[in-house]
């Protein structure tokens, strides 16, 4: 039986990208494997919505991206966490982690 | 930077954008092989899930488009700030810029006029600009009358003799002359065919009196 795909908050999918990327060097579709795969197929991120995020996120500087070959010898465009793309993570993991608590808060007390 | 790669270099950018996406569905593709599809189905199902393409091309466009947008205005931005950071050397610069402009669109403006610009009547180029000085007066004074009332100009006697400046243009330059000429009357048809031997008559249309030229 497939397993619902959840929707993703907005604005939560640039704090994955930079979670995922700060692994290291990864590809977009790396990282659209890598989000499935480690949300255990409940998250599924659209191409759609996955590479323009990725070019927002490297206009702004929190990515790096350079050209490189991928495992198969494609010419492949590679992101990495540039500093700044760190302390913007480390941000947004902070304000994550208050929201989910806040809202887990609420959820307990309600039951 | 950005901005300036994406309107200058837009072929490269798209050629980028193409290579990127179709890396994403080659990998699809042959996952989907590897999973035990034939290659067709393969890759029909890896562009099925990848989406509309030219979608997420146009969405990526616009991600880079609107950074033309963000650098005009940063640079906006500075401009101000450099104005105001020095108003003199601003104001120089702004009154020079507006002088040239201006000096030059209305020398333009004047040079459209006069020689690109035709005249709104046929055989522009044989008009004359006459005009009347009076030769007993010490100063030469210039009258702009029609050549009907020069005879009560120059002392009202028909006959009487004045200098006339004739500027008219050959097609290529200004020539200007100066001829002297008499005023008669147009009832005085003998005088003027006897005169005439002497010069050419200057029938204007919209006068009564036709000028004579007295000495040419």
């Amino acid at each position: 039986m497939p397993i619902e795909k959840s929707d993703l908050l907005q604005g939560t999918l640039d704090m994955l990208i930079l979670k995922i990327v700060e692994l290291g060097p990864v590809h977009g579709y790396g990282i659209s494997q890598r989000i499935r795969q480690i949300s255990k197929e409940v998250l599924q991120v659209q191409q759609g919505s996955l590479y323009p995020a990725l070019h927002r996120l490297e206009k702004r500087g929190w990515l790096a991206a350079e050209w490189g070959e991928s495992d198969n010898g494609r010419q492949a465009k590679f992101y990495k966490l540039s500093a700044k793309g760190r302390k913007q993570l480390a941000t947004e993991e902070s304000n994550w982690h208050r929201l989910a608590g806040a809202v887990g808060h609420i959820l307990q007390t309600a039951e | 930077m950005f901005g300036w790669k994406s309107l200058f270099r837009k072929r490269a950018l798209d050629a980028q954008l193409d290579t990127e996406l179709r890396f994403h569905i080659d990998k699809l593709t042959s996952d989907n092989i590897a999973g035990g599809m034939a290659p067709d189905e393969a890759r029909r199902q890896a562009i099925l899930e990848f989406g509309g393409r030219e979608q997420v091309m146009e969405d990526l466009r616009d991600v880079h488009r609107v950074s033309i947008i963000e650098t005009s205005l940063a640079n906006l931005k500075s401009a101000f700030r450099f104005i105001r950071k020095s108003p003199s050397f601003s104001m120089t610069v702004i009154l020079t810029l507006a002088l040239g402009i201006g000096a030059n669109s209305a020398v333009f403006s004047a040079l459209d006029a006069i020689l690109l610009r035709p005249l709104p009547f046929p055989d522009g180029d044989h008009l004359m600009r006459l005009s009347q000085y009076n030769t007993r007066v010490k100063s030469a004074q210039t009258f702009v009358a029609p050549a009907s009332s020069l005879g009560t100009l120059v002392g009202g006697s028909f006959g009487q003799r004045f200098l006339l400046r004739v500027i008219r243009w050959d097609g290529r330059a200004l020539r200007s002359r100066s001829i002297f000429a008499a005023l008669i009357s147009r009832s005085a048809d003998t005088r003027a065919t006897c005169c005439a031997r002497r010069g050419k008559i200057y029938g204007v249309s919209d006068c009564d009196d036709p000028l004579l030229n007295w000495n040419r």
